[in-house]
């Protein structure tokens, strides 16, 4: 079989997969794994930029909270319907993604995980500076009448279980499909391009500039469709969403399962959530435990786990 | 025909003048080497040419187009090809995908990408490599996996900063093979040391020295001018 659809078939095992699971799951992790499916988008997003393109942002919780202000204060404030606050969600993180961008991608390295940090935390301020609207910490709950939207003629309820299980496993389908097309193709390759040797890539005629921030607003942009779908389909939105751990969130989850591999950050997503999940039946320091865990994983297995099994056994991973 | 002319060219760093009002063209199709003693300002020169730096004062002109502001990818994407003086490859991918990385941006559209990268490979003499990864290939292979890069590209203008540094003698006459192939569709500039490859090579040589230009013209006539001979030629 052909590497191509080789990759195909893995990919569409796991979404299958992932779809007959819920029929098997009990109520708890039912619920779980719909808000990991949705972290995991996130983390694809964060992965694009971070495990393709080579720039570590510390700032990706913005671009969440962009998607999860924008769809939730125009729900909450506007009484826009579900669809439409979505995508303004989404689009909130582009613009902000973007112009984000234009300004941060001036630096690199370790002043570019700065200058990102920096504006996230500035977007943590404004939401809680503006706690008239946002109610900062404390947060808002999506009024009930977003609790369900009709989209070509069906109703969805959003307090439904299944339903909520099923649009995160589509939005999870569509980010899959989005970063393999894009890792895939021609953008992908000058996206590895540009991680590997930025200068060489700049004297074979690629703009690394416009690259970047390609693959930036592209990253933003499904952080923040990952954002909006959490405010929307969990129905709060509070400023603890915007704060550096959130920024962080995606890192472990892309390093543990592989960054620069499309299916990493949702393996790692998966094993982190409930690493910290079931160390928190034990121990109140349950993040001491995922600490360590990272602190292995980057000694031993500095690849994450997908990125090793690449190297070793299946060359054609993508 | 004159495929670049560059004039007043200077490039100072504070009191260091690198490159110093220097006036040089190169004809289409030629095969032009730059000599001179180390310091000499032969890499700041081509670097000024390709785009890598930007000058201090003066302009220069590719096919009748002012590129003096031009960023460095556009100049690539004009046809100017830089291999690096010290090896630049992507280390860490395949020698297939460092290629198809060139053959990206390549002028040459009448076949796709990997044809491209295929033919490439077998011009530069390392189809046998094509799955290696590129870091853990000998040095001299590197350094042809470089002009494959090049190649790829099918530039106008292919400028080689020492390309036989570091390699065997076989290397180089393989490698002198290979220069006098790309010679045939492009206009190759090359910086070298290594005098039997110079004057094997070049059709026209530029002698620099302190920045300037100190000799122009045919290997005889170098080899016979006399400044030429004081400042580095030694014999």
């Amino acid at each position: 079989m052909q590497p191509g659809y080789k990759s195909l078939l893995l990919h569409a095992l796991v979404v299958i997969g992932l779809f007959l699971l819920q029929f098997v799951l009990p109520e708890y992790h039912h619920l779980s794994v719909a808000r990991i499916m949705l972290l995991a988008v996130f983390a694809m997003g964060f992965n694009l930029l971070f495990g393709y393109t080579g720039l570590l942002s510390l700032g990706h919780a913005m671009f969440f909270a962009a998607g999860m202000y924008g769809a939730g204060l125009s729900v909450y404030h506007f009484d826009w319907s579900v669809p439409l606050s979505f995508i303004f969600g989404v689009g909130c993180g582009a613009m902000l993604s973007f112009v984000v961008g234009l300004i941060a991608l001036r630096t690199t390295g370790v002043a570019f995980m700065i200058v990102t940090l920096m504006f996230s935390q500035v977007a943590y301020l404004i939401i809680v500076y503006f706690t008239t609207y946002t109610r900062g910490d404390e947060g808002l709950v999506m009024p009930q009448a977003a609790r369900s939207f009709i989209l070509l003629g069906r109703e969805f309820l959003l307090t439904d279980a299944a339903t909520r299980y099923n649009l995160s496993l589509i939005l999870l389908t569509i980010t899959m499909v989005v970063v393999l097309l894009l890792v895939r193709g021609k953008f992908g390759r000058s996206l590895i391009a540009v991680r590997e040797n930025e200068p060489r890539t700049r004297m074979l005629g690629y703009n690394t500039f416009a690259i970047k921030l390609r693959a930036l607003t592209v990253s933003g942009t499904l952080s923040a469709g990952s954002g909006a779908a959490y405010a929307l389909m969990f129905a709060y939105i509070g400023s603890s969403f915007a704060t550096i751990q959130y920024s962080i969130d995606p890192l472990l989850y892309s390093l543990l399962g592989g960054a620069g591999t499309v299916l990493g950050p949702v393996l790692g997503t998966f094993l982190m959530f409930y690493l910290i999940d079931i160390a928190s039946e034990y121990t109140t320091a349950y993040l001491l435990v995922a600490g360590v865990v990272l602190v292995m994983l980057v000694l031993f297995f500095p690849k994450g786990l997908l990125g090793t099994v690449r190297e070793r056994w299946l060359r054609w991973l993508p | 025909m004159s495929l670049l002319s560059a004039k007043g060219l200077s490039k100072h760093y504070g009191g260091l003048k690198a490159v110093d009002e220097v006036d040089f063209e190169l004809q289409k199709g030629e095969v032009r080497a730059i000599i001179g003693p180390n310091g000499a300002g032969k890499t700041t020169l081509v670097s000024l040419l390709c785009g890598r730096l930007e000058v201090t004062a003066g302009t220069i002109t590719f096919e009748d187009h002012d590129i003096t502001l031009t960023p460095a990818y556009q100049r690539a994407r004009r046809g100017i090809a830089y291999t690096f003086q010290i090896t630049s490859i992507y280390p860490r991918l395949s020698v297939r995908e460092n290629v198809a990385i060139a053959a990206q941006n390549s002028l040459d559209h009448s076949s796709t990408v990997n044809q491209l990268v295929s033919n490439a490979l077998q011009t530069a003499g390392i189809s046998d490599l094509a799955d290696e990864i590129a870091g853990a290939l000998a040095y001299g292979h590197q350094r042809v996996l470089e002009v494959a890069m090049g190649l790829v590209m099918a530039p106008r203008l292919l400028i080689l900063d020492e390309p036989t540094q570091g390699l065997s003698d076989s290397e180089i006459n393989q490698f002198c093979e290979l220069v006098r192939d790309v010679s045939r569709t492009a206009t190759v500039l090359l910086i070298e040391h290594n005098m039997q490859v110079v004057m094997s090579l070049a059709e026209r040589i530029t002698v620099m020295d302190h920045g300037q230009i100190l000799a122009e013209g045919s290997p005889q006539q170098i080899q016979n001018n006399p400044a030429v001979q004081a400042a580095y030629l030694g014999t």
